[in-house]
């Protein structure tokens, strides 16, 4: 069943991206993960124009952010305050990032900079993923080694504009947290991410703070980063494909309930290999197509895909 | 002026070859309007028609100019990126041509492009590498055809051809001609109007997108945050 998108301006089968969708949402529900990471590459490889895959990817990322930061809300985890100091740093990375975005379309660079980026941090948090799981099973199954401290004070918290986070039960300086946020805020406009899989290390990290609020604060920041993704990028570029977004949260939606289900019933640490397995190899396919000498040396388009 | 003339001189050719009870030829397409819709993955029409004798027929379809950018790709450190880029203005969008013979055989090569018949009579900014693959990517989309030696003709008389155009077709005005030579000379010409559009929620929603982003992207933003909300109420644990 092909179905026409307005604003990739192309026909694509409406179940293939729906279970696209279905997929990327069982991981996203199974591993507590955006999956915009996943998604974005996703699209690109169907067909569609990477400047319109980023743009509306990051409009699905608001509606699956919702969803997970109200649950959180919910149970009371998330710091209100720390996710306004995220949030500042990341409306000045994502609005700086959707004009970069901008400006490299127009020269024709945007696609291989999308790819670029993916390379780069597919392959990093891939290979995190995969001898962090290796590690930690190797740790279960030796429980003798002693566990490392919770928080480290180190020196970038004695920056200057200290801050009380009593949520967090931290007093550190608000610009790592700021600079955190511009960081992801760049990933999210030129990625069409949450950006999720680097603040959640970072904010356990770097800052310090408590596991268990963690998840609900980086989404709370996701929300309306991506927002502002979206609509800068509806702004600039008009490519955000609203038809687009609205299947693939359909689909993400359904799937990230079966993920939370099977979830539940699954291992953890092999789970964690096999999702680490993937985004690397996603990463490696997107690294053959900037390295492989292509068929076609001319392409056509403002976007140059 | 000029149009005046034309008409006067359009007239008294149908009036004299009605006299003869036939003209040279007579067309017509299946449809004059292409409608996008949701569904839309590419459509046929068929233009057919009749000549008074044998001849060669030639069909052109031709669509709006467009702006087009044609980046050529290089290898900078091991991966490819693109490179230096040509801008042509005015590349018809869509072209579509079939003929019953080899053009090479129906017609010289200056009567060809004095009816903007073939590649060549297309008046492009650039030539070389450029232009010849803009012309091998539209191919490739099917958005440029060029089919020689395609139309049949039944008992020199009736033709038919199938026009097909894919689902990544422009919108704009559009201009079908049907030519017939005969001898390497131009006899008679027939040409209809025919329409692509955007219709319904995919010309409001492109429409919308691009006069009117701004709304556009609260609205995209709105419906992603009553989306997650309204997921987040239904599946909510009770």
């Amino acid at each position: 069943m092909d179905i026409y998108f307005p604003i990739a301006e192309m026909s694509l089968n409406a179940l293939l991206l729906f279970g696209m969708g279905v997929g990327v949402g069982v991981l996203s529900g199974m591993f507590g993960v955006g999956g915009g990471f996943l998604m974005t590459p996703l699209l690109i490889f169907v067909g569609i124009p990477p400047a319109v895959a980023v743009a509306t990817e990051a409009n699905q990322v608001v509606a699956a952010s919702v969803s997970g930061a109200l649950a959180h809300w919910r149970r009371g985890n998330v710091d209100i305050k720390m996710g306004l100091v995220l949030l500042l740093g990341g409306l000045l990375g994502s609005t700086t990032g959707v004009f970069i975005f901008t400006w490299l379309r127009q020269l024709g660079h945007i696609d291989v900079v999308i790819s670029i980026f993916f390379v780069t941090f597919l392959g990093i948090i891939g290979s995190l993923m995969v001898t962090e799981s290796v590690r930690a099973w190797m740790r279960a199954r030796n429980p003798s080694k002693p566990r490392v401290k919770l928080h480290r004070h180190i020196w970038l918290h004695g920056l200057p504009f200290k801050m009380r986070f009593r949520h967090s039960k931290l007093y550190i300086s608000a610009l790592l947290p700021f600079g955190i946020g511009v960081f992801v805020g760049i990933l999210s406009a030129i990625m069409g991410v949450g950006g999720g899989f680097v603040m959640v290390p970072a904010m356990i990290y770097l800052l310090g703070m408590p596991t268990s609020i963690v998840i609900g604060t980086s989404l709370f920041q996701i929300i309306f980063v991506t927002a502002n993704v979206t609509f800068l990028q509806s702004v600039n570029n008009q490519t955000v494909d609203i038809m687009l977004a609205l299947l693939l949260i359909f689909g993400s939606v359904i799937g990230a309930q079966l993920g939370t289900i099977f979830g539940a019933k699954l291992r953890g640490e092999q789970l964690r290999v096999l999702l680490g397995l993937i985004v690397l190899a996603v990463g490696f396919k997107v690294a053959w197509t900037l390295v492989v000498t292509p068929l076609e040396l001319f392409t056509l388009g403002a976007g140059g895909s | 002026m000029l149009q005046f003339l034309v008409y006067l001189f359009f007239v008294s050719g149908v009036l004299h070859s009605s006299q003869i009870n036939a003209s040279p030829l007579v067309a017509d397409l299946s449809d004059t309007k292409i409608d996008i819709t949701t569904d839309f993955s590419g459509t046929r029409l068929l233009l057919f028609g009749s000549i008074n004798g044998p001849g060669d027929i030639v069909v052109v379809v031709r669509g709006p100019d467009i702006r087009e950018v044609v980046r050529k790709k290089r290898r900078v450190g091991g991966i490819w990126v693109n490179g230096p880029a040509r801008i042509f203005e005015n590349a018809p969008g869509f072209y579509y041509l079939a003929s019953s013979r080899t053009l090479k055989d129906v017609a010289s090569v200056q009567t060809l492009r004095d009816h903007l018949i073939g590649y060549d009579s297309f008046e492009l900014l650039h030539s070389g590498d450029y232009r010849d693959a803009l012309i091998r990517l539209r191919e490739s989309q099917a958005l440029y055809v060029n089919q020689q030696s395609v139309v049949k003709l039944i008992n020199d008389r009736l033709f038919r051809v199938d026009l097909s155009f894919p689902s990544s077709v422009p919108t704009g005005p559009y201009r079908a001609v049907v030519h017939l030579f005969r001898d390497g000379n131009h006899i008679s010409s027939y040409a209809k109007q025919l329409h692509v559009t955007k219709v319904g929620v995919e010309a409001a929603v492109f429409n919308f997108a691009h006069t009117n982003s701004v709304v556009y992207g609260i609205i995209a933003v709105v419906i992603a945050l009553l989306a997650g909300w309204l997921a987040g109420v239904v599946f909510r644990r009770s």
